[in-house]
């Protein structure tokens, strides 16, 4: 071994290590979320049709009854009653966990839901709106009569919503991936007591 | 003029090289000097990175991947039986999860956070949003404030009452580790 790949050795704390992991045949996020032909139109649209009217409203001092905003008020909403509604969220904004199981309860719910995802920052544009209001980056409009052409340009530019395995047996191939991380080297070290043969 | 032996070809046809000037050998001679300059360059060059880690390329395949098809059939098995046939109980799909735990337990085999989070720990159940799990964002903080958001905890409740917390507010740019892009490596 020459000197500079010892000096390597001695210099080198971890190593690379890849572990096998199995993913989740059921949550591939990129197919989870249903497809939005033109994001910024749609932000725009809602930013015009929706948050303005929100934060006039307020401005004049009456509440928005068709528009409800924060995930415990839009949870509650779509695990009881049967309507028809259009949730937009701002999933590249907020975390995973918090997410994860917004679709499926969309399909499962009793409420006919359009889910649509809008580009990455709209967060911010929610806060302009909201103000004070709690929002989590999501707010659900009720498709009633005020909305209803909204609600038609929206349904053009996103697709249906669908999650096969709440429907259908439907087998998927493992999919097992490398997860790349490190590991400490660790020195070995020679037995105590042993003695060393002169 | 000396007669060369036991000498690598290298050597010898440098020394012609610089003997005889234009010598027949000499484009040859050239050209495994340049290869060998190449590979000692190889072996020389660093494959460490700046945090003192030792890079290793990718292994091309997975060992124990029967156990992996396994488990993966297993959580299969138990989502089509928890929402296809929608047993009040669940026993079967939740003996299929019960199964595949202990599968993986044996074999020490990993799955990813998303998946672990889609099943109870305690009766075994396939979580699904709307029908035996509740979501809500929880606050137990006593002060008033600004920063009120920060304490902000995401409670999973299963059927059985069973909850899982997830502190969403302490870091709402956190990301998973196999969520960070080039972690995930598709074989």
């Amino acid at each position: 071994m020459n000197s500079l790949q010892k000096e390597e050795k001695r210099v080198a704390k971890r190593r690379q290590v890849y572990k096998p992991i199995l993913e989740n045949p059921f949550t591939n996020e990129a197919k989870l979320w249903p497809h939005v032909t033109d994001q910024k139109l749609v932000l725009e649209l809602l930013e015009e049709k929706v948050l303005k009217r929100w934060k006039l409203l307020q401005d004049m001092g009456n509440n928005e009854e068709s528009i409800t905003v924060g995930f415990n008020e839009i949870v509650d909403l779509l695990s009881h009653g049967k309507d028809e509604y259009m949730l937009f969220v701002c999933n590249k904004d907020l975390p995973s966990v918090l997410i994860s199981q917004l679709p499926i309860l969309c399909e499962t719910s009793d409420h006919t839901v359009t889910l649509v995802q809008l580009p990455r920052l709209s967060s911010a544009k929610f806060d302009d709106a909201f103000r004070d209001v709690v929002h989590d980056g999501m707010c659900l409009v009720r498709t009633h009569a005020h909305y209803q052409d909204f609600a038609k340009m929206i349904s053009t530019k996103v697709e249906p919503l669908s999650i096969p395995w709440l429907h259908s047996a439907q087998f998927k191939k493992a999919p097992v991936k490398l997860l790349a991380t490190t590991a400490p080297i660790i020195k070995k070290q020679g037995k105590q007591g042993k003695q060393v043969p002169s | 003029m000396k007669i060369v032996k036991n000498h690598s070809l290298d050597e010898v046809c440098m020394q012609t090289g610089t003997v005889l000037g234009q010598s027949l050998h000499r484009p040859t001679c050239y050209k495994m000097s340049e290869r060998t300059a190449k590979v000692k360059e190889n072996k020389k060059k660093s494959n460490i990175d700046s945090d003192g880690t030792i890079q290793i390329p990718a292994p091309k395949g997975i060992g124990n991947k029967e156990h992996y098809q396994r488990l993966n059939y297993l959580i299969q098995s138990s989502a089509f039986l928890a929402t296809q046939i929608r047993d009040k109980d669940e026993a079967l799909s939740r003996n299929y999860i019960k199964n595949m735990d202990s599968i993986r337990k044996k074999n020490q085999l990993a799955l990813s956070p998303h998946m672990k989070r889609q099943v109870c720990k305690k009766c075994q159940r396939l979580l699904i949003a709307g029908r035996n799990l509740q979501m809500k964002i929880m606050n137990g903080s006593k002060k008033k404030g600004k920063n009120l958001r920060k304490s902000d905890v995401l409670v999973y409740q299963c059927i059985c009452g069973e909850t899982k917390k997830f502190p969403i507010g302490k870091d709402p740019t956190y990301q998973l580790h196999l969520e960070k892009p080039g972690i995930l490596i598709n074989v």
